[in-house]
């Protein structure tokens, strides 16, 4: 008999869990538009002497990362063809290079939370509105 | 007749011994920032991070001719960066490397073998959190006599440009944290190493 007392509330927040996935999944296609396939790089002094064919060292491997400003990408391109990312750049101007997994994962979790919530919010609201009906017939 | 040719033949000794250990010549790492560079790679399924510092100090006992030899780098870990400060903090916690207490990440080389160009197989340990462990690591090692791009480098004499990349599995150093477990540092972290040092 609880139920019935909270069936605004569970269809409200089966509402919300909708709300929340739908505005994840918004936010971040909105985020994740125009990200690049990238490599952080260095200028490192003397590439020359280590035998290196250009003057940058590769600062971690290269990945999916969210749009950065024009002035952060270099010249050339990195291991497996990614685009070179300035990472003393970065470092000056105070960006943190955001990487694309980072945001997926994130929107993963909010979803299966948000359809996992949603769900159950459902079937508590669908059980309080039987109890409820059935409680209004028998009265 | 007898005491000249064992004496010349002592002196071809003596100046064979001498010019086998005259080869050997002592490598300083040129401590400046654009030339050294030590990064450490975390990579799991949620985020891959990069740890970088250029304080680097070593010496080197390097024979270009028999292209052996041994040597020592380290690298200060306090002076990690990995682009976000706290992050760096609680690298330098016990919870963590506890660079707080043990700053040093220490390459030991204890034998240097050639393989073929500029390749080497390097055999040795490595020292962090205050463990010791044994280290086999195939390294470029690069020397240039002085010249042009030495000179624009601002390296005094010939130049010896180190070069490695090896695994290093966290556990062996006794770093352990829920966050490992959970997936968001790897337990594996890849360490990438470029030093340059001098002969003068």
């Amino acid at each position: 008999m609880k139920l019935v007392r909270f069936k605004t509330t569970f269809f409200v927040l089966a509402i919300l869990a909708g709300v929340l996935l739908l505005g994840s999944l918004l936010a971040s296609s909105l985020l994740l538009r125009g990200s690049i396939y990238a490599q952080l790089a260095e200028k490192l002094e003397a590439a020359e002497l280590f035998g290196d064919s250009q003057s940058n060292i590769y600062i971690g491997s290269p990945q999916k990362f969210l749009a950065l400003p024009a002035q952060a990408y270099m010249q050339g391109t990195g291991e497996k063809g990614a685009q070179l990312i300035d990472n003393t750049y970065l470092k000056q101007k105070g960006i943190y290079p955001y990487q694309v997994k980072t945001i997926e994962f994130i929107r993963n979790v909010i979803a299966v939370c948000s359809i996992l919530g949603g769900a159950l919010m459902l079937y508590l609201w669908t059980r309080a509105k039987r109890l409820s009906l059935v409680t209004s017939r028998s009265a | 007749m007898k005491k000249q040719v064992l004496l010349a033949f002592g002196a071809l000794a003596l100046s064979t011994l001498m010019s086998a250990r005259g080869a050997t010549e002592v490598w300083k790492v040129v401590e400046r920032d654009n030339l050294n560079i030590a990064i450490a790679e975390s990579e799991t399924d949620v985020e891959n991070f990069t740890a970088r510092t250029s304080k680097i100090k070593g010496t080197f006992n390097f024979d270009r001719e028999a292209k052996t030899g041994t040597g020592t780098i380290t690298v200060d870990g306090a002076t990690l960066d990995t682009g976000v400060e706290q992050r760096n903090k609680d690298m330098r916690t016990p919870a963590w490397f506890n660079f707080d207490k043990n700053p040093e990440i220490k390459f030991e080389a204890t034998r240097v073998q050639w393989m073929r160009d500029n390749n080497y197989r390097i055999t040795g340990s490595l020292t962090m959190n205050g463990v010791t462990k044994a280290l086999i690591t195939v390294a470029t090692i690069k020397v240039t006599n002085a010249n042009a791009a030495t000179a624009s480098a601002r390296i005094a004499g010939d130049s010896l440009a180190v070069n490695a990349k090896f695994p290093v599995k966290l556990s062996d150093y006794k770093v352990s944290h829920p966050s490992i477990a959970a997936g968001r540092v790897s337990e594996t972290i890849v360490i990438t190493l470029k030093t340059i040092a001098t002969n003068k």
